[in-house]
């Protein structure tokens, strides 16, 4: 084993080891606060892979957010269906939606598809107000009951912050998989010369269809993860600007990086929290701090440790 | 008949470059497209493997149409390209270029009896390419590139391999390397469609050519043809630039 690697797995195990004391030593509100990073960063993991690995700016994920987070209020508080049952739907309700839109949004490029996208978002913000009967419109679904296992609850933040974050880490690790595998190198070769890669057989369309559907099931899931935290959904959750802030999540993260997507979410969950305490101008340095962190790191927070590393390599 | 193109139209968006073109290209024979810059060779190029739509006219191969099918799609039917821009993932080390090229070559339909290339055979034409295996494209050289290119191709395992420009730029060490690796592949039964803006180069790697001029062919050199168009200076100065 080498040094590096060595070193690798012991900064994940003492990351892992601080993870799982945090809930006993942070008051509730920052437990809190962390387990929507959790779910932030679930959402934004779908979001970081279609911009990090194919190229695509996804504007629509609080779409699929909001459709497994209704699916989940929905089948649980109306229909009376197992909490599992209902995240199962919205993933499933997701993926299909994203095939439906995906399949000609798809064949759009650069701007043109990320404008298709917000468009596809702020459509689904107006079915969520609109179809009142089934959202709850702006009163939303309340009542939602917790997430349980074999009877034990996940109904405090600390419980739920680590079934949250065990599904963050599983997925992290698959999605590794999935981009060190040879769908990853198709994605790459995609985003680097999409031409090259069309004539080397490669199914673009397909390859960037079945990866937004992907990223759409992780929207979902962590809208319904959300749901059943939160117990109560509304349309305030799932506007255009959540969609931004999913967006946020890869772009300061470093869209390459998988892992790094943790740092993303961190940042768009804690600084507005750490700045509230600048009342109206919050929003204003909120602004100010990711102009600097995209502009003096390109290659976002992911990149800092490289940057540490060569730094003390000179 | 491995490619067969009739009365060809095909350009970029409403501008048309290629106006009635046809070209054949015979199982196991080297076929070249010559002509001067503008003639629309690359145009033509990227209409056979499904890069540019064509407007009018069609593309058969192996007796098969494929005019209106998706560029991947040819590349399953065994057409391979080697782009004039090279069209590697600069980004991916040489192993991963050839990794992923293997991996789309295995769904590529392959007719009876059609000995499929493998990373030794490669290797055995190419072996710098084996030594960079774990270089990134972008750090290697221009001839170095080439090679990448070629060696990607050919994992792919195609029956027809598109060269646009492949020898332009390079050293002529580096060109003669090439030169004999078509040759190799020729004793494979493999069909070559090169575009290639020197004659003389054009000469020494095929059979027949097509001289292009302004999106259309204007002049065919025909088997045994090549010494005679080469002294003609009409041709030459007409299409060829000299």
């Amino acid at each position: 084993m080498t040094k590096t690697v060595l070193n690798g797995r012991l900064a994940f195990a003492a990351v892992m080891l601080v993870g799982l004391i945090l809930p006993a030593v942070f008051e509730r509100h920052m437990v809190d606060l962390l387990v929507y990073a959790g779910l932030y960063t679930i959402a934004g993991l779908g979001v970081g892979l279609l911009l990090g690995q194919c190229g695509i700016v996804n504007l629509a994920q609080a779409l699929f957010y909001g459709i497994g987070a209704y699916a989940s209020a929905y089948s649980t508080v109306t229909l009376g269906w197992s909490p599992w049952s209902g995240i199962l739907l919205g993933i499933a309700i997701s993926v299909a939606v994203a095939l439906v839109i995906g399949f000609p949004l798809l064949r759009l490029h650069g701007f043109f598809l990320a404008l298709a996208t917000l468009a596809a978002g702020t459509i689904g913000t107006i079915f969520f107000f609109e179809w009142d009967w089934l959202t709850g419109g702006t009163l939303g679904i309340g009542g939602l009951p917790p997430l349980s296992v074999l009877g034990f609850e996940f109904n405090s933040p600390a419980r739920f912050y680590y079934l949250v974050w065990a599904v963050v880490i599983i997925l992290l690790v698959l999605s590794s998989n999935l981009v060190s595998g040879r769908p990853g190198l198709a994605m790459r070769a995609l985003r680097d010369s999409a031409p090259a890669a069309e004539v080397m057989a490669v199914n673009i369309h397909a390859i960037r269809t079945k990866i937004f559907a992907l990223s759409a099931g992780l929207g979902a899931l962590a809208g319904s993860l959300f749901a059943h935290y939160s117990t109560y959904v509304s349309v305030e959750s799932f506007t255009v600007q959540r969609s931004i802030v999913f967006l946020l999540i890869p772009v300061i993260a470093g869209a390459r990086s998988i892992w790094g997507t943790v740092a993303g979410a961190l940042f768009v969950t804690f600084v507005p929290e750490l700045l509230s305490g600048f009342g109206d101008a919050h929003q204003m340095l909120f602004g100010i701090m990711l102009v600097l962190v995209v502009t003096l790191m390109p290659d976002g927070l992911a990149g800092i440790p490289a940057r540490v590393a060569r730094r003390f390599a000179r | 008949m491995a490619l067969e193109v009739e009365t060809l139209e095909a350009g970029y968006g409403p501008v048309p470059v290629l106006r009635g073109v046809s070209i054949h290209v015979a199982d196991n024979e080297a076929v070249a497209i010559v002509g001067a810059n503008g003639a629309g060779k690359t145009t033509l190029v990227r209409a056979i493997c499904g890069l540019s739509q064509a407007t009018a006219g069609h593309i058969r191969f192996h007796g098969q149409t494929i005019t209106g099918d998706a560029g991947h799609r040819r590349g399953e039917a065994g057409i391979a390209v080697v782009l004039e821009t090279r069209g590697l993932f600069g980004e991916l080390t040489v192993a991963d270029n050839l990794r992923l090229a293997e991996h789309t070559g295995r769904g590529v339909k392959r007719p009876q009896g059609f000995r499929p290339f493998t990373l030794g055979d490669v290797f055995e034409l190419f072996p710098i390419v084996k030594e960079k295996l774990a270089t990134r494209v972008e750090l290697l050289s221009g001839g170095q590139q080439q090679m990448v290119a070629v060696a990607r191709a050919l994992l792919l395992q195609p029956r027809l391999l598109v060269l646009d420009e492949l020898t332009t730029g390079l050293a002529p060490k580096v060109v003669q390397e090439i030169l004999s690796v078509l040759t190799a592949l020729r004793s494979r039964g493999m069909s070559l469609l090169i575009v290639e803006q020197s004659i003389k180069l054009a000469a020494a790697m095929t059979d027949r050519a097509y001289v292009m001029s302004l999106g259309r062919v204007v002049h065919e050199v025909g088997h045994g043809e090549w010494e005679s168009t080469m002294s003609n200076d009409a041709i030459s100065k007409a299409y060829l630039h000299g």
